[in-house]
């Protein structure tokens, strides 16, 4: 403990800590006792405010680890986790053959199923009674019957019947292989050259996760803007300054938009890693231009940021704010947005709750973006409705933040 | 300066049926230092928080350095320094980032940042801890370092909410040591405290109890109202000689010490001497010697308990 | 048998190279109240994790009811109670259901827990509290619940660690009677606080500073042992006078007290041979100077300065 018995010269020091300088402290403005008009500075002091509050969130942000993995690497986790997991590809589909012609043209035709790559023979059986207790065992996902008379009807310029038998068990994936059948079929029947180029004819693998990429990015997205400035705010309540801050020279705007601009950067770095991640790993390349797609993405950025912020004002812990973020972000852009289901193909009810999904547009926007290399002329609409969410969510916050804190 | 420093009339805020402030009126006088004490829930924070601009109250006026302090310029926020109840600093941010966020907070440019948070850190003792986290400080150098953020704008008028709540005795002085050298320059000081002896230390106090003010006056004063009132009896036997003061008419409150039982008597001449009587009756002949009145004593004869 | 609740001895406790706690040594008579102050980190709450068994001292001994901590802890628990300066209590749990809970914890039987409650919320004035979640209490009654928690097993020593802090005067003042009224039935209190009017309330104190003990006894004792002397000082200008007061440290401590001011000083005589030239000097008009008892903080203050010097 420093000894207090101050020499004079160190009391001097002490009232000259305290008297610091005379009479204008800060930046050159008086602090009066009646009011001065302080206009031409008044702009360049708010924005110091505004500026202290971002750079001190950029600390918090730095010390606190959670943050940084949740806002840096789970958008890749997820990225990846979807690309990789979330196949609606179809590849080497157990099947098992039923060859009850066994003629050269049958042969032929098995061959066309073999030599794509998509379907893999497991065993030939004779009686299609067998095939179908294979199925129902699992061992193969579908059965392809030939009958006795194809290679006849063939030769005959007569229409030759397949029978196909697919495990319907996994609707989506026996849709898309209903698809290819289809479409080898139709191949077969209308003569042209064996030899399928799966790529230039079928590209199923890039359309699902072309189809995918754009919709991880929503999620993510709408993920990371709710949640982190909901973490934020929660977290200031939770230490009694923001008293300090309210009776402070800050304009609750200001506070907010200040407390907000350090996830909106990091939202858009986010934004440039999927875009990335997404084009080396999954050889997803955006048609539109990357600038573009975050102009676009600005206002999804805004009107999520305030959803998140509108939810910290109704949490008081950390842990209820993560969840709710959850609960109001992930869920609904998975299922509802047209993610992964179509939003033509759910019940009407179900459509109606989707028009109230922010994430359901932006996905429009993005889709747009990387698949047609969309502008602004077509897909105006979508943002509007994104504006007009987020005018929405910024004033509730806005308004609960005043009536609240 | 015949203006005050700050001036409260009718002050009035509910929060829902609870009346937290009821028509409060008072005035400070600048470069005062004012106290604001009372038991729970008396609205001394409430009160504070209407002083300092986060609360809005129901009804009345605040007029604080000249201005309005409802609708509130920001030339007044400005000119107010804000201590809130608990530790308000930022956990994770070292003592030195936390003074660097207040200076530019309240606008200080860079070159006048630097010389103030290196003046508020000395005077703190807190220069060796300026890079540890605020939260891995002990509770007095967090509760200095939240008073050193308070006054790094140079406040004309200081708000502290308990500010020493919690804190160790040494750190106390520390703190008030820094308050005080700030009040010589003739600065306005309003505070709360819970702890007596804390709220004798200021020009006047004002008793708060259910939202009203009870009394308020300087120490002096209020202490002389219980002048001659206060006795203390040194005796073993302190349940029997409680006892028989609680029953005497005599006695309006009676406090067992350690070393024997301390007791208020009414405003009457023979009050003293009933009162004795009532101690020799219950065997205890120790004689009642004078005692230094406390402010508690006035509290209880204000009508406050 | 030792009329001693708790014994001491040249306990001493290392926490690597730093000594917390560095030989001390004192006795707890059965049915005392005892103040155990100090500053931050000066190894109070050491000391009473050593008295409670949760640490183990590096050396020394140490006794509570004439049985050895930490060693016997075990044997201990039904008789000694601890409440932390942190309440701990269940924030939605009711009074009730707080004090079930602790009851539990403390083994206390089925049958005998349900009428051990209702003693205590009438002991302990909860009654009307009796359904409200802790959350909802007033900080007094909230205190003194923590208490009745602390004391539901009818333990003969209590440990208390800083019990009021926050509590307003009268909350304070009540919990106190609480307490002598415990005193009075036997039980052996340690408290430790930050409040040192509550000092006053102890029968005896000690005052630890950097792991010593620097001063024990009873208040009056304790209050004789320093020099300090607080001295009155009437003049005006206030503001002024304080500036030139405040310029002086080495005379004493100068602070604000009602329209004049204190100066707590361990040299009254020279104070009062210097200050008044220092206030002319300031063009400050004295009215004048006179003596009064120092508290019991103004003491602790200094006793804690000297020994760090």
């Amino acid at each position: 403990m420093p000894d207090k018995r101050k020499t004079p010269d160190a009391t001097r020091q002490t009232q000259d800590a305290l008297r610091l300088t005379p009479e204008t402290p800060a930046s050159g403005v008086a602090l009066p006792a009646s009011g001065v008009g302080r206009r031409a500075s008044g702009a360049r002091l708010s924005a110091r405010s505004l500026s202290a509050v971002t750079n001190k969130e950029f600390i918090h942000i730095r010390r606190d680890p959670g943050t940084l993995i949740i806002s840096l690497i789970i958008p890749v986790f997820l990225l990846l986790l979807f690309g990789y997991a979330l196949s609606l590809d179809v590849r080497e589909v157990p099947f098992c053959l039923v060859d009850q012609s066994r003629t050269a043209d049958s042969r032929e035709f098995i061959q066309s199923f073999t030599a794509s790559g998509y379907f893999r023979l497991v065993t030939s059986v004779d009686r299609e009674t067998d095939a179908r207790a294979l199925i129902d065992a699992g061992r193969c996902r579908m059965s392809l019957v030939i009958p006795p008379d194809f290679a006849r009807n063939l030769a005959a310029g007569r229409q030759a019947d397949v029978g196909l038998v697919i495990d319907g068990s996994n609707s989506m994936t026996a849709s898309v292989i209903l698809a290819y059948t289809e479409a080898l079929i139709a191949r077969r029947s209308g003569a042209m050259a064996l030899g399928i180029r799966p790529r230039v004819l079928f590209n199923p693998t890039r359309r699902s996760t072309d189809f995918l990429v754009p919709g991880i990015l929503a999620i993510i997205t709408m993920f990371m803007t709710i949640l982190l400035p909901s973490l934020a705010v929660v977290r200031e309540k939770e230490r009694g300054t923001i008293e300090i801050l309210r009776a402070g020279p800050i304009r609750p705007a200001a506070f907010i938009v200040g407390k907000l601009l350090p996830y909106g950067l990091i939202c858009v770095l986010d934004l440039l890693m999927v875009v990335i991640v997404g084009a080396l790993v999954f050889g997803v390349r955006m048609q539109g231009s990357f600038l573009l797609l975050v102009v676009m993405s600005l206002p999804f950025l805004v009107a999520a940021l305030a959803l998140g912020l509108l939810i910290s004002t109704f949490v008081e812990s950390m842990q209820v704010a993560m969840y709710l973020s959850f609960m109001v972000s992930v869920l609904p852009t998975i299922l509802l947005s047209g993610f992964v289901f179509p939003i033509a193909s759910m019940p009407k009810l179900v459509q109606l709750v989707s028009v109230f999904v922010p994430a359901r547009y932006f996905l429009l926007v993005v889709r747009g973006i990387y698949l047609k290399g969309a502008g602004l002329d077509s897909l105006w609409q979508p943002l509007l409705v994104i504006l007009l969410f987020g005018a929405a969510f910024l004033g509730a916050a806005v308004e609960r933040l005043r009536r609240t804190l | 300066m015949s203006m005050a420093a700050l001036s409260v009339n009718g002050l009035s805020k509910a929060y829902g049926t609870v009346n937290a402030l009821r028509g409060i009126t008072l005035e400070v006088a600048p470069g005062e230092l004012f106290c604001i004490s009372g038991p729970d829930a008396a609205g001394k924070s409430t009160l504070l928080r209407v002083l300092a601009g986060t609360l809005k109250p129901d009804s009345g006026s605040v007029t604080i350095l000249g201005s309005d302090g409802v609708s509130r310029p920001p030339i007044l926020r400005y000119s107010i320094g804000y201590m809130p109840q608990r530790f308000a600093i930022y956990a994770d941010l070292t003592a030195e980032e936390n003074l660097d966020f207040y200076c530019a907070f309240y606008g200080l440019g860079r070159q006048a940042t630097r010389s103030r948070v290196e003046n508020l850190l000395r005077l703190t003792h807190l220069e060796k801890f300026r890079e540890f986290q605020a939260g891995n400080l002990s509770g007095g150098m967090k509760q200095k370092l939240v008073l050193a953020c308070a006054l790094v704008h140079e406040p004309e008028l200081m708000i502290l909410d308990e500010p020493t709540t919690g804190i160790d005795p040494l750190s106390r002085r520390e703190f008030w040591g820094i308050l005080t050298d700030y009040l010589a320059r003739g600065k306005t000081i309003i505070y709360s405290t819970v702890y007596l002896e804390e709220a004798l230390r200021s020009n006047r106090i004002a008793l708060m109890d259910s939202g009203s003010i009870k009394v308020c006056d300087t120490p002096e004063k209020l202490l002389e109202r219980v002048r001659n009132r206060r006795f203390f009896v040194a005796t073993e036997a302190r349940e029997q000689a409680a006892a028989a003061l609680n029953a005497s008419p005599a006695v309006a409150s009676v406090q067992p010490l350690g070393s024997g039982v301390a007791f208020l008597v009414t405003d009457s001449a023979e009050a003293l001497a009933t009162a004795t009587t009532a101690l020799t009756g219950a065997g205890v002949m120790a004689k009642p010697e004078p005692a230094q009145p406390t402010l508690e004593d006035v509290l209880i004869l204000a009508g406050t308990q | 048998m030792t009329n001693n609740a708790i014994e001491v001895r040249d306990l001493v406790r290392r926490f690597g190279s730093f000594t917390a706690v560095d030989r001390i040594t004192f006795d707890i008579e059965r049915g005392e109240v005892f103040g155990f102050l100090g500053p931050n980190g000066a190894g109070k709450t050491t000391t009473i994790k050593v008295l409670i068994g949760i640490l183990a001292p590096t050396s020394g001994t140490c006794r509570v009811l004439g049985l050895e901590v930490p060693r016997d802890t075990a044997r201990l628990k039904q008789s000694v109670g601890y409440m932390s300066q942190k309440f701990s209590l269940y924030e939605d749990l009711t009074s009730r259901e707080n004090l079930r809970f602790f009851g539990a914890v403390y083994g206390l039987k089925r049958d005998v827990i349900g009428s051990a409650i209702d003693s205590s919320l009438s002991r302990f004035e909860l009654a009307r509290y009796e359904s409200a979640q802790a959350k909802e209490l007033p900080s007094g009654a909230r205190q003194r619940l923590a208490l009745a928690c602390a004391m539901l097993h009818d333990p003969g020593v209590l440990f208390l660690d800083e019990p009021t802090s926050g509590m307003d005067p009268t909350s304070r003042r009540q919990f106190w009677e609480q307490i002598h009224r415990l005193a009075a039935a036997g039980k052996t209190v340690l408290v430790t606080t930050h409040y040192l009017d509550e000092a006053e309330y102890c029968n005896r104190l000690c005052l630890i500073n950097q792991g010593h003990i620097i001063a024990e006894g009873t208040p009056t004792q304790v209050r004789a042992l320093s020099r300090t002397s607080a001295l009155n000082v009437v003049c005006t200008p206030l503001n002024k006078s304080l500036t030139a007061l405040l310029s002086r440290p080495d005379l004493g401590e100068t602070s604000i007290y009602g329209g004049s001011l204190r100066v707590v000083t361990p040299d009254p005589d020279s104070a009062r041979r210097e200050i008044p030239a220092l206030l002319e000097q300031a063009g400050v008009r004295l009215v004048s100077i006179t003596s009064d008892q120092p508290t019991l903080e103004d003491v602790f203050v200094q006793l804690v300065r000297e020994s760090n010097a």
